[in-house]
């Protein structure tokens, strides 16, 4: 298990450089924006996150079936490469939120966001008002476990992949589009017209396991990572019988 | 070191029965030839083994223990598949690098000497070597683990001929110094012929052959000369097949030669290839 996560934890340099790359690019011109609008520009956020989450689930829906690969090429079981890719999700999504606190102070400093110092996500979205030191461990843990639930989607749509055949691959490659952005919204809105109350507690629900109800990030981010183990065991379930052609 | 056991493997694709009730062991420190036509089955057994795919039935075993998701057991095949499992981003000597890191008795110098024997070129990318440089590196990195088992799966497709007796000649050259099981999967029977100890045929997902060359071949022999001569001295014999060549005629003969044979006919010892084509057309 420790060679897989050498090897897997070698290939992730290019993401870093690629995100920090990222980052510098929106800093400069967060900075650029606020320097020819005087000082009145008051963005309220980077965006930093978003982009960090996206990453998590590309990096880990692009590299896995690779890595598993290239691991079982060299004597590696399923279980190894599985153990060894939940250790890289957590150290990298600890690593790439650690980049994206420091890159969100940056920007702050530099862009001024909306007169703080530090603007990050969990603070926006929460409105919790804390001191510097408490608002980037905050957004930290946040950032985190957001990203871990997004790299684990990934992990667990590219176990799928592997398990599929051609065909299936096709199929599936439509329908998680479509049905995020298609289904899934008409059944909310069918809901939202038809069983409203139905859907009151659904939001309801959603705004407490969330904390936004509370108020507390702390709970969103529980929540997300709970969701993570959940969608994480059914990927090693998946993943157990995969095979390698 | 332990020997690998197959005992009742099955694989199913679908309706097609891809092997069927394979019951064979590998030995430690022996050069095996795995033939049979395609589609025979022959790389869904080196998958199994190589805990590639899952057998539907039976188990394959060392030390008692089944070697599917043994990483223990694992650790000791090195297994050079058809397709290529390295990252097509990976360049050639970064794959020996890491193949190196998984391997503990890896022996580096020994794979570039063989990179540097084939031409092999170290810093291109995998996905941009030719078919014979793709299998090149897989063979080199085999000739290089240093595992007990090592399995070579159409080793020599698309290799060129003088790489490939350089291939067949740093293969002896290794067993001879470092000794290990070797099961060589090849449709090319007249080039291993000389290579390979024992020989494993596999039809239709069965195995029919499974012992040494040496007792194979000397369960027959053939005949040649003229047509009737030939016809004359096949009566009442177990014949496993003929070739027609104008009035010549060879025949292959199951059993022992006969002491009183007809001087006019020539007699030779059967040869593998013809033996597997006789074998695996009926």
């Amino acid at each position: 298990m420790k060679k897989v996560l050498n090897y897997q934890l070698s290939t992730m340099w290019s993401y870093y450089v690629a995100i920090i790359a990222c980052y510098f690019f929106v800093i400069v011109l967060g900075g650029f924006i606020f320097f020819v609008s005087a000082g009145s520009s008051n963005g309220q956020s980077s965006g930093l996150e978003m982009m960090a989450f996206i990453m998590a689930f590309v990096v880990f829906v692009s590299g896995y079936g690779e890595n598993a690969r290239f691991a079982m090429q060299n004597g590696s079981t399923r279980k190894a490469v599985f153990q060894a890719t939940m250790l890289n999700l957590v150290i990298n999504c600890a690593g790439l939120s650690l980049v994206t606190q420091i890159g969100t102070l940056i920007n702050g400093v530099v862009s001024q966001s909306g007169g703080t110092l530090f603007a990050g996500l969990s603070t926006l979205v929460y409105g919790v008002d804390q001191g510097l030191t408490a608002a980037i461990f905050t957004n930290f843990v946040f950032t985190f476990a957001v990203m871990a639930a997004s790299g684990i989607f990934g992990i667990f749509l590219a176990v799928i992949f592997a398990r599929l055949g051609k065909n299936g691959r096709v199929i599936l490659a439509i329908c998680v589009p479509v049905f995020i952005f298609v289904v899934l919204p008409i059944i909310i809105s069918y809901l939202a017209m038809n069983a409203p109350d139905f859907m009151l507690g659904v939001a309801e629900f959603l705004h407490t396991v969330l904390g936004l109800k509370s108020g507390n990030p702390f709970i969103g981010s529980l929540s997300f990572m709970i969701g993570a183990a959940i969608v994480g065991i059914l990927a090693y379930l998946v993943n157990r019988k995969m095979e390698i052609k | 070191m332990s020997s690998i056991k197959i005992e009742g493997v099955g694989k199913n694709y679908g309706s097609t029965r891809a092997l069927s009730d394979i019951n064979l062991t590998f030995e430690p420190d022996k050069i095996y030839g795995l033939l049979g036509r395609n589609g025979a089955g022959k790389t869904t057994l080196l998958n199994i083994i190589n805990n590639r795919i899952f057998a539907d039935e039976g188990n394959v075993s060392m030390d008692g223990k089944t070697v599917a998701e043994n990483e223990e057991a694992q650790s000791k095949f090195y297994f050079v598949g058809e397709k290529m499992l390295f990252p097509d981003s990976m360049k050639v000597n970064k794959a020996i690098k890491w193949t190196g890191q998984f391997y503990p008795d890896f022996d580096l110098d020994y794979a570039l000497k063989l990179a540097e024997l084939f031409e092999l070129p170290l810093k291109k990318k995998i996905s941009g070597l030719s078919t014979g440089y793709k299998s090149i590196i897989k063979n080199i990195l085999a000739l290089s683990v240093n595992t007990p088992y090592v399995f070579l799966d159409e080793p020599v497709l698309g290799l060129d001929a003088n790489h490939r007796e350089l291939f067949y000649k740093m293969l002896i050259q290794k067993f001879s110094e470092k000794p290990a099981a070797y099961i060589i999967s090849t449709h090319l029977i007249e080039e291993v012929t000389n290579i390979i100890e024992d020989v494993v045929i596999i039809k239709k997902g069965q195995i029919i052959k499974n012992e040494s060359k040496d007792s194979l071949l000397s369960q027959g022999y053939s005949v040649s000369g003229a047509a009737a001569k030939v016809d004359a001295y096949i009566q009442g014999r177990t014949v496993i097949g003929m070739d027609n060549l104008g009035g010549l005629k060879s025949a292959y003969i199951l059993g022992e030669r006969q002491a009183d044979a007809d001087s006019e006919l020539e007699f030779s010892s059967l040869d593998l290839q013809k033996l597997f084509i006789q074998l695996t057309n009926i």
